[in-house]
């Protein structure tokens, strides 16, 4: 969903104006909040990363070009703070751990219209283990955020054609876990 | 058995085929399973990502989420100076981690210690020079003592021409009688043996006849 933050409000927390940043993560807060948990699959995770990623605005804005658009801005440090996060959490190997505290989708039956969020994060959490953080980053751009192929390549520091075949490995990945959780369900009654 | 179609569903399930292929695709689905539970597991997954998608997740509480970080950044702001002396060295150092500029400046700190080195030679080398040019210059610089005897000779010759004027030719024999004596003073200083031959070469030839009386004495 994207969201348009007016020039002027930038050029304020450009100048350090600490009311204009907190009106500009009024406008974004959600936003970020909604990315990060794409990202990483669990609510606190989620919340811890988008309030640094809100910081490293704060400390970064003054290298922000306004030539670029804002948004392609703010989703490079929120994936990337995502990214240190996923990096940090494989390191740590507690990601197997956590995922059993998260609902388990072989008792669900078919995904209802609209999702509850534990079932959401249950779903993220599951593509995020099984993908590369490069794959996870570029499906939860495309395919979560609807953005086009060129600003995912800016954003991710990588080219187009990277992002079409990380995109196609990640949707394949992706069915087979949909796949694996049907068998599973299938089992299981 | 993998079918030779199973390609084309992606294709047909993202209606990117041309209405023949498309056709064919269609009733090929109705007689083989693999294809079409294939299609099936491309269309569960489409309806699985398209409700990810459709998921806005929100805040609990944005209001406290917003004082948080702004609680956070103020300690921040209160060393401003602090935070821009690290962004420098923090652009300092992203600069040098690139491996282009990292060169650049290997190469450019090379230059730079050359020309040091080069410079701190030529100094030296203009030093040594300068003392050999004072060392030769040393034999033909007066002495002290010469040059207090030239200085001494011109303020007196100075004071001569002065009383000349005023004594005129009464003062005339004194002031010539002093400036040879000065002269010869010059002359014994700057160069003794010069000095001594025209003493002696003087001395002969103003030598008046040895015992004259006893010449007479022989009248």
């Amino acid at each position: 969903m994207p969201i348009e933050i007016p020039y002027d409000l930038i050029q304020l927390v450009k100048a350090g104006d600490q009311q204009s940043f907190g009106k500009l993560i009024d406008k974004c807060s959600n936003y970020v909040y909604g990315i990060a948990l794409k990202m990483l699959g669990d609510a606190d995770d989620a919340h811890d990363a988008a309030q640094e990623s809100f910081i490293k605005i704060w400390q970064k804005i003054h290298t922000y070009k306004s030539h670029f658009k804002f948004t392609t801005w703010l989703y490079k440090i929120v994936i990337n703070t995502c990214l240190d996060r996923l990096r940090d959490r494989n390191r740590d190997n507690t990601i197997f751990q956590k995922v059993d505290d998260h609902t388990d989708l072989t008792t669900t039956t078919e995904p209802k219209m609209e999702f509850e969020e534990q079932e959401f994060i249950a779903y993220i959490r599951m593509i995020s283990e099984r993908l590369s953080p490069r794959q996870h980053s570029v499906f939860v751009l495309h395919d979560l955020e609807e953005l086009g192929q060129e600003e995912i390549a800016k954003i991710l520091n990588m080219s187009k054609g990277s992002v079409k075949s990380n995109l196609y490995h990640a949707r394949k990945a992706i069915r087979k876990i949909l796949i694996s959780l049907d068998k599973a369900k299938t089992n299981a009654l | 058995m993998k079918c030779e179609n199973l390609e084309k569903i992606d294709l047909y399930f993202e209606k990117k085929l041309n209405d023949q292929e498309r056709a064919f695709i269609a009733e090929h689905l109705e007689t083989c399973d693999a294809c079409h539970g294939y299609l099936n597991d491309l269309k569960h997954t489409d309806r699985v990502i398209g409700q990810l998608k459709s998921f806005n997740p929100e805040l609990a509480n944005p209001l406290a989420f917003r004082n948080e970080v702004l609680a956070k950044i103020n300690p921040i702001q209160e060393s401003v100076f602090q935070s821009t002396l690290d962004r420098i060295v923090e652009a300092i150092i992203s600069i040098l981690v690139k491996p282009a500029t990292k060169y650049a400046f290997v190469a450019f700190a090379a230059i730079f210690f050359g020309l040091f080195v080069y410079q701190q030679s030529m100094i030296f080398q203009k030093m040594d020079d300068l003392e050999k040019r004072m060392e030769s210059k040393a034999e033909n610089v007066p002495t002290s003592r010469e040059l207090s005897l030239e200085t001494f000779f011109k303020r007196k010759e100075a004071k001569m021409i002065e009383e000349k004027h005023t004594d005129n030719l009464l003062n005339e024999h004194r002031y010539l009688q002093l400036k040879y004596t000065i002269l010869l003073k010059v002359l014994k200083d700057r160069h003794p043996d010069t000095y001594r031959e025209f003493i002696q070469k003087i001395e002969k030839e103003t030598q008046l006849p040895t015992d004259k009386s006893n010449d007479y004495e022989d009248l």
